[in-house]
């Protein structure tokens, strides 16, 4: 009898992980299917090479699929704009990024590494709207100076694109020249090079593909930016003309319309946002060939094989043009000024970001302290901001108790029970992979055509909580299963040896080992809901008035709030105040998160004795 | 060694920026248009006004294709306060806002000679002018609520909040419904002996319209001993946001507000007060100070890229 319950028990268990799992394959084919149907009519009226290669953008919002059109809708412009825009944030954070990480690798003593590790981990969790206001406050105004126009444009767009794409560019490129073989640099050593020229001649190359693959994700996290670059880049629906002069990328297209949208103004939007996807999705296929040799990502035994080829003669083939060419111009010396020059540089500019903020919103955040829990009064220029505090509880609180268990589940399902790699486990961890490359507006964009509509038609709460905890799974499941291979598979033997049934060994053991991981997973939740924007703007809303009293009132969270009061241009001195709020909230997360990892460590060095 | 050239190699960067950042602004400098998004009622407005005699800036081609002839280095904002902001900041800019939206930190400038206030745009004298409007979805049914509210926008009440939001009250009744419809009369507000029931009143649209909703809602709430925020959800993003919502109605609790004439079947518009778009530069610039529309048309539409160009 009790023999039987266990077995009964155990299946159940598996079935329940499995169908958490199958929910993220279920979240990649609702998104895709979603778009694809309601850009379909779209497509058809407009003409898929008139609207991907119109170069004129004029919608009207009363246009029906039943009558002639009276706007034009054609997207090149911003294809170019967003292709633009993505190669200056190449180019800048690209090259600074790529010199950085050489530093922080090669030249950087201990403890200052340390410092600028954890300084590069804060740009990242910066929100894009923070990166967007600075823009609006510090850049636009210096740039203006020698812009002809208010220094809004492609140069404003690609500098803190550059800055946004750094973190990923640094952090990638440093884990792979940190991997190359130490006997690379003592051969080289011993041979008479000097210590330039090894870190340019020897390690930099053969790190080459981890390089190249950090460019990649770089490029995915520039496409996919929508507001920091609605900010700075100006929006007129125009090819981008030089440095300076209003232009629009494929995701502000979505965001500055959706708003008021008429039918065929929606599904144009619609469309555009399946043409990002698809930017989106071949930057991730070539991501994913390029790091094949990584494990989790999916790539067949025979594909591995000949992808290996390639990388050989494409390593060789860049070592010899990089070394020929450094060799022509003494760069070693440059390089190496370059490096320090730019881990100096990625300091500097965390601490302009972050201090130019706080010195003009923390003196105005302690003299009105009341910002953060007055009460607003109707019709009054009393900014606060309370209501967005309020609402940010509520969606962190409901996008985690969806996400949370519904990933931890999928990652046990992927770590504990699906070993052998077959389809249905490759179909689980391709989904994954596409679900963290798929930009936040089209994440807000499926929310506002399936959630919104289905809770009936006005922005609310659950519908923008729904939508974000899509967007967490990728996270929560990569985290947690990182922390779960972490687990000696020694304590799973000792555990079922002892006669435990398989889900006994995981609640029991190997859950709680894992625990400092799946609460870092959470932090990490935390900090991407508080930070995101676009996702929320056309799903949960903007009012920053009132405090939601329900789950189907509609309400701004803090980032929203910070585009909205600096989109007003008279609440200055309130956005900065906010901005500081937000910094302070995603920095001490972050924070935390770090501590829990650090435990995570710890612990696991302790317990897995010798193990490595 | 290699200190020194790094040392040189910033020093020259350093030298490059700051040259490059001093060195413009002796030559002047070109216009920077700010104009608002299509979307905007504001726009609208003016777009379908400005004209050289020819074009209008917003216009419909042979084939009744929409076509707006906006210069592309235009800067589009999204709201009435960045337009402010940016042209308060920007001694070369010019833009246009709301009567009702105008404080001194830029300057307002006549438009054919005509100083726009309540009198030039009642006798239509000044041109760029456009009614508020209040609208609700044709054919439905209200909540108590939202059409007890929209009676007290119907009544003279409203007068006193067109006058606190700077536009100017419409009394007559012809001129208050869209041409053709039946006209709309203005009564006395009767108050009701409680608050009526029903959901939120939500409110959608124009930011131009902001001061008078706001007014307009707080007093109503006064009236019932009720707080604006417990009866009202109020979010303005642009009147083409407030017709949306309105036609996407389904609880009969939504008001739209636009800031150009709506004449759409599946919408009940009423046309409140009158404003009139106001061109505004730099408090700095004093050498400009009033344009013709085709003058504002040539700007606009980038044929003119520097003030000096004008005569």
């Amino acid at each position: 009898m009790t023999v039987h319950s266990t077995k009964t028990k155990e299946k159940i268990g598996k079935a329940v992980f499995a169908a958490a799992a199958i929910i993220c394959v279920i979240a990649v084919v609702a998104i895709f299917a979603f778009l694809i149907y309601k850009s379909i009519p779209a497509f058809g009226k407009l003409g898929i090479l008139e609207f991907m290669f119109g170069d004129h953008w004029s919608p009207d919002r009363l246009d029906t699929y039943d009558s002639p059109l009276s706007g034009t809708y054609g997207i090149f412009t911003m294809i170019v704009g967003t292709l633009a825009a993505t190669s200056g944030a190449l180019l800048i954070g690209g090259i600074v990024g790529y010199f950085t990480a050489v530093f922080l690798a090669f030249y950087c003593p201990a403890r200052p590494k340390r410092i600028l590790t954890s300084v590069i981990q804060v740009l990242a969790g910066i929100p894009s709207v923070v990166y967007g206001f600075f823009g609006i406050v510090f850049l636009l105004p210096m740039l203006s100076r020698i812009a002809p126009n208010n220094g809004s444009g492609l140069l404003a767009t690609s500098i803190i694109l550059g800055i946004m794409i750094l973190p990923t560019v640094v952090s990638l490129s440093e884990t792979g020249l940190e991997a190359v073989p130490r006997a690379y640099y003592e051969g080289s050593v011993a041979m008479g090079a000097t210590h330039s020229e090894t870190v340019f001649r020897i390690m930099t190359p053969a790190a080459s593909s981890s390089i190249t693959a950090s460019l990649v994700l770089g490029i995915g996290r520039a496409l996919g930016e929508t507001m920091a670059v609605v900010m700075v880049a100006g929006n007129a629906p125009t090819y981008p003309n030089g440095l300076f002069g209003s232009f629009r990328v494929l995701t502000s297209n979505i965001v500055m319309e959706m708003g008021y949208a008429g039918e065929v103004q929606e599904g144009a939007l619609v469309a555009t946002g399946v043409v990002l996807l698809l930017f989106v999705l071949v930057v991730n296929l070539i991501f994913g060939a390029i790091s094949g040799r990584k494990p989790g990502a999916v790539v067949g035994k025979r594909k591995e094989r000949r992808l290996a080829k390639a990388r050989c003669s494409r390593g060789i083939r860049i070592k010899d043009t990089i070394g020929a060419l450094a060799h022509k111009l003494h760069a070693v010396k440059l390089g190496r000024g370059m490096a320090i020059g730019s881990g100096i540089l990625t300091g500097a500019v965390l601490l302009l970001v972050i201090g130019f903020i706080f010195i003009k919103g923390l003196p105005y955040l302690l003299q009105n302290p009341s910002l953060i829990y007055g009460k607003y009064e109707f019709g009054s220029h009393n900014i606060t901001i309370l209501p967005a505090i309020v609402t940010t509880l509520y969606a962190v609180l409901i996008s985690l108790l969806i996400a949370i268990p519904i990933g931890v589940m999928t990652a046990i399902f992927l770590n504990e029970y699906a070993k052998k790699e077959n389809i249905f486990v490759r179909l689980i961890r391709s989904a994954i992979d596409i679900l963290s490359g798929v930009p936040s507006i089209v994440y807000g964009l499926f929310g506002m055509i399936t959630f919104v509509k289905i809770f009936g038609g006005s922005s609310n709460i659950l519908a923008g909580a729904l939508t974000v905890s899509i967007m967490l799974l990728p996270i929560v499941v990569r985290s947690t299963e990182e922390s779960l291979k972490s687990v000696a598979d020694a304590m799973r033997e000792g555990s079922l040896a002892l006669g435990a049934g398989k889900l006994r060994t995981i609640f029991k053991i190997v859950l709680p080992s894992a625990l400092p991981g799946i609460l870092s997973a959470i932090i990490l939740s935390m900090g991407r809901v508080i930070s995101e924007s676009a996702p929320f703007l056309y799903t949960m809303g903007s009012v920053i008035t009132a405090v939601p009293k329900g789950l189907f009132d509609s309400g701004a969270t803090l980032a929203v709030a910070l585009y909205q009061l600096s989109g007003e241009g008279w609440y200055m001195n309130q956005a900065y105040a906010t901005a500081v709020v937000l910094i302070v909230i995603v920095l001490a997360l972050n924070l935390l998160a770090q501590q829990c990892a650090a435990r995570l460590g710890r612990k696991l060095k302790g317990e897995t004795n010798g193990k490595k | 060694m290699k200190k020194v050239l790094a040392l040189i190699l910033t020093g020259i960067l350093m030298i490059t920026s700051v040259a490059a950042f001093t060195s413009c602004g002796s030559s002047e400098k070109n216009i920077t248009v700010v104009v608002r998004e299509q979307g905007s009622g504001t726009r609208e407005a003016f777009d379908k006004v400005v004209t050289d005699g020819t074009h209008f800036l917003e216009e419909k081609d042979a084939d009744g294709k929409k076509v707006y002839n906006t210069t592309i280095t235009a800067v589009q904002q999204t709201k009435t306060g960045t337009v402010l902001s940016s042209v308060a900041s920007d001694k070369n800019a010019i833009g246009y806002i709301s009567l009702g939206s105008v404080d001194d930190s830029i300057n307002v400038i006549k438009v054919n000679g005509v100083v726009p206030s309540e009198e030039t745009v009642l006798n239509g004298d000044y041109k760029i002018q456009r009614p508020f409007v209040v609208m609700t979805k044709a054919g439905q049914t209200l909540t108590d609520r939202t059409a007890d509210f929209m009676n007290y926008l119907k009544s003279d009440a409203a007068k006193a909040h067109s006058e606190e939001a700077g536009c100017i009250f419409l009394s007559d009744a012809t001129q208050r419904a869209n041409d053709g419809d039946t006209p709309i009369e203005v009564v006395a507000y009767e108050k009701q002996a409680a608050l009526p029931t029903g959901d939120k009143i939500v409110i959608r649209g124009s930011t131009s319209m902001e001061k008078f909703i706001n007014s307009a809602a707080k007093a109503y709430a006064e009236m019932y001993g009720a707080k604006a925020e417990d009866i009202f959800d109020i979010q303005l993003e642009g009147s083409s946001v407030g017709r949306k919502a309105v036609e996407d109605d389904t609880k009969g609790n939504v008001i739209g507000l636009s800031s150009a004439a709506v004449d759409q079947d599946n919408i009940d518009s009423l046309k409140v007060c009158l404003d009139a778009v106001v061109v505004i530069v730099n408090k700095e610039n004093t050498s400009v100070t009033d344009l013709t529309l085709g003058q504002l048309y040539d700007i606009f539409s980038g044929k003119i890229t520097k003030f000096s160009e004008l005569n």
